[in-house]
């Protein structure tokens, strides 16, 4: 963990960890999973509305589309069969269905070919290795890709490994991505380590040499483009599709092997921190317990394990939780590491303030969504302007859950937003 | 789940710096111990039982609100502590008990645990009841009269009373190398500016008070009171007298910085810093008392939330210009 500096003075500083060796020799492979789960982000209603049933088989890249009346799936990366179909809801309320596939056999299902179009993106690419969306490329405002080529969170070196050893996959995928949403510029966002390397990949180059959290797109769109994201926009709105490095890859792979990679690389990150943390290559859908095996990390009772990084990554409650496609990193704390939390008020000390890096009056934003004044949160105190970088939770004096009030505000909102 | 390792649950982050309040209020006390033990030193044992008895009683206060209101008890964090040692530096030493006693329960009780407890209050507690003490009795804020029978060996004449009874000229005697060394009257705390200076610059590198608060009170005192020197160097004093007598230093470090009654904006905590020294001036001045510092930075509590209303425009807001 790392603590404030005796000298207090200025922001928290948290520097991005670099890749230390470069190249593939350094990613140990996880072997394909006796059992998948993936999750289709559509709710489960009832067993009537399913067009798939147990004991249907599926194939490694094959889309599973569980619904009769959605388009929404999730891509098998294990040959076998489905095992069950459950509801399932996701760590921030989401309703969503998980689909457990028993792992048989090596066999490739259909792919996307090898012409880039968009209907080839949305049967098949949606949701592949890194969590592309396309979703909103229809809307036919995207004029530019900005791929991303630094990492989502802190100690995670999973995008950097990805960059440094697939530069000639993401050019391919850039080149199937600008052909499948008409975008006539690309952009690819590194670290300076690997501004050299990402000149291979077909963009243009743009280094970002700032600590954590510089490197969440909305952050990256204000620094380095001057383009700001509306409170309550994406990136789509203002024409950029915002691509994790992994997932142009993949894409680069899917139209030139005719098959959607099924694999991403993840940075496993054990209690002792002064170990050195390990890239895996692993099938999406593999059980944590796979990885930490083969990482030899021991989880005892009480210990939290987090799918993603220390910021922004979530908490997940047991072991056979699967590697989702955009999961980069898994970190282990043990019982006796977790810092506390408290109920505490505000004390008005300001230190959110001057950490945010969306501006946002966190200070007030608490005290409105500790009392579930959602709408006015929102409307005097910018909680849609929230990058959710979870730095006001980490340098609360108070200790207060800030960064949990404002997902739940959000989420509250969309659902009295949903409502009305 | 059956056999499986029962794993803690939470929301990001993860991580947490290390800070505290408790560490906070700690290490305020621990920047404002060279001004107190100089107190102790200079006025003796009486003033050790003002001390002792504001921080003992300011605690008594919050623990008793807690079992009558039946909250958890708050007293370790040490905010009820800080008020009540921050109180007692401002006490003249011959403060009676009942004066101390009177005086923590206006700044704990009606200063802040009314409000819901710290965090909660709108002015500083410490300020509240030096402001009401000192309107319901002035005489026990008159230095010249409390301290009348201390002999400490340097001149015991409050120096902002002989200025304002006297004019400039009655506090040519005082020089600024006593200022610094604590030999001046005044609170109990309140005189070795030295001592004070050195645990405001504590408090400014480890982050725990914001500069720009302490900063800009101190040149709103400076240059208010230069610009009245330089109109009527007869009728005004130099700022020297100004920042280094009176409260104005304990003001500027350890009671203007109040957390939960000072903005938290960079251009608010100038306004508000800078209003503060400039009312105390103004007050000191041509105002009817003797020292401006309370109620100067009481008038900027009053304002803060105004004041912390001008600030930054958040990422992405959009403001409709209809």
């Amino acid at each position: 963990m790392i603590r404030r500096a005796f000298i207090g003075l200025g922001r928290p500083k948290l520097p991005y960890s670099p890749v230390a060796d470069k190249g593939a020799g350094s990613v140990l492979q996880v072997p394909q999973p006796a059992r998948a789960i993936f999750f289709v982000d559509q709710p489960y209603k009832d067993r009537a509305g399913l067009a798939i049933k147990e004991g249907d088989e599926v194939k490694r890249g094959e889309p599973i589309a569980p619904f009769a009346d959605s388009k929404s799936y999730a891509l098998s990366s294990v040959s076998g069969v489905i095992s069950s179909i459950e509801p399932y809801t996701g760590a921030r309320g989401q309703k969503m269905t998980a689909v457990t596939v028993e792992a048989k056999g090596d066999a490739w299902g259909p792919g996307p070919g090898s012409t880039p179009t968009l209907e080839a993106g949305l049967k098949y690419l949606e949701n592949c290795a890194g969590g592309l969306s396309l979703a909103r490329v229809a809307d036919g405002k995207i004029n530019s890709l900005l791929v991303m080529g630094v990492e989502k969170d802190l100690l995670s070196t999973a995008v950097g490994q990805v960059v440094s050893e697939k530069a000639s996959s993401i050019k391919k995928g850039v080149d199937a991505l600008k052909k499948m949403t008409g975008a006539q510029k690309a952009f690819i966002v590194v670290p300076p380590g690997l501004a050299k390397i990402a000149e291979g990949c077909g963009c243009e180059v743009k280094v970002l040499n700032a600590p954590y959290p510089a490197g969440i797109d909305r952050l990256v769109l204000a620094s380095l483009f001057s383009v700001t994201v509306p409170a309550g926009k994406s990136p789509e709105d203002v024409g950029f599709l915002v691509v994790p490095a992994e997932s142009a890859a993949a894409v680069g792979e899917a139209f030139s092997t005719g098959r959607v990679p099924d694999e991403k690389v993840v940075t496993l990150i054990g209690k002792d921190a002064s170990a050195k943390p390990l890239n895996f290559r692993v099938r999406i859908g593999t059980p944590v317990a796979d990885v930490l095996k083969l990482g030899n990390v021991t989880v005892n009772n009480s210990d939290r394990v987090i799918l993603g990084g220390p910021m922004r990554g979530k908490a997940v409650y047991s072991l056979k939780m699967p590697i989702e496609p955009d999961t980069d990193a898994i970190l282990v704390q043990a019982a006796d590491d977790l810092p506390e939390i408290a109920d505490n008020s505000c004390i008005n000390c300001g230190e959110c303030v001057r950490a945010c890096p969306a501006r946002i009056q966190v200070n007030m934003l608490a005290r409105f969504l500790e009392n579930a004044h959602y709408e006015e949160a929102a409307a005097r105190y910018d909680l849609l302007s929230c990058v959710e970088c979870g730095l006001c939770s980490f340098v609360c004096t108070a200790k207060i859950p800030i960064f949990q009030y404002i997902t739940l505000g959000k989420h509250e909102l969309a659902r009295l937003g949903a409502e009305a | 789940m059956n056999g499986e390792k029962k794993l803690v649950v939470s929301h990001a982050p993860f991580w947490h710096d290390g800070r505290s309040i408790a560490a906070r209020n700690y290490n305020t006390m621990l920047a404002a111990l060279p001004a107190a033990l100089m107190g102790l030193w200079i006025f003796g044992g009486h003033a050790l039982g003002v001390l002792s008895l504001c921080i003992g009683t300011a605690m008594a206060w919050e623990l008793l609100l807690n079992k009558i209101m039946k909250r958890p008890v708050s007293i370790g964090n040490g905010s009820a502590a800080l008020t009540g040692m921050l109180l007692g530096m401002v006490l003249p030493a011959s403060a009676p008990v009942w004066m101390v006693i009177v005086a923590t329960f206006v700044a704990v009780v009606l200063g802040m645990v009314i409000y819901g407890g710290l965090g909660g209050n709108p002015f500083s507690p410490v300020i509240l009841a030096l402001a009401v003490l000192g309107v319901s009795w002035p005489l026990y804020f008159n230095y010249n009269y409390m301290l009348q029978t201390y002999d400490t060996g340097f001149a015991m004449a409050y120096p902002l009373a002989q200025l304002k009874a006297f004019g400039p000229g009655a506090v040519t005697q005082f020089s600024v190398a006593d200022f610094l060394m604590g030999k001046q009257s005044g609170g109990i705390g309140a005189t070795f500016g030295l001592g004070l200076i050195a645990g405001g610059l504590y408090l400014i590198v480890r982050g725990f008070i914001r500069w720009e608060i302490s900063f800009s009170f101190l040149a709103g005192v400076l240059v208010t009171a230069w610009l009245f020197n330089a109109s009527d160097s007869s009728a005004y004093a130099g700022p020297a007298i100004h920042l280094l007598s009176g409260y104005t230093l304990i003001g500027a470090f350890f009671l203007a910085t109040d957390d939960s009654s000072s903005p938290v904006n960079f251009i608010p905590m100038l306004i508000y810093g800078a209003g503060a020294g400039i009312l105390t001036v103004l007050i000191r001045n041509i105002g009817m008392y003797v020292d401006g510092v309370v109620l100067a930075i009481l008038l900027m509590n009053v304002a803060n939330p105004l004041i912390d209303a001008i600030r930054p425009k958040a990422l992405g807001k959009v403001v409709n210009n209809a």
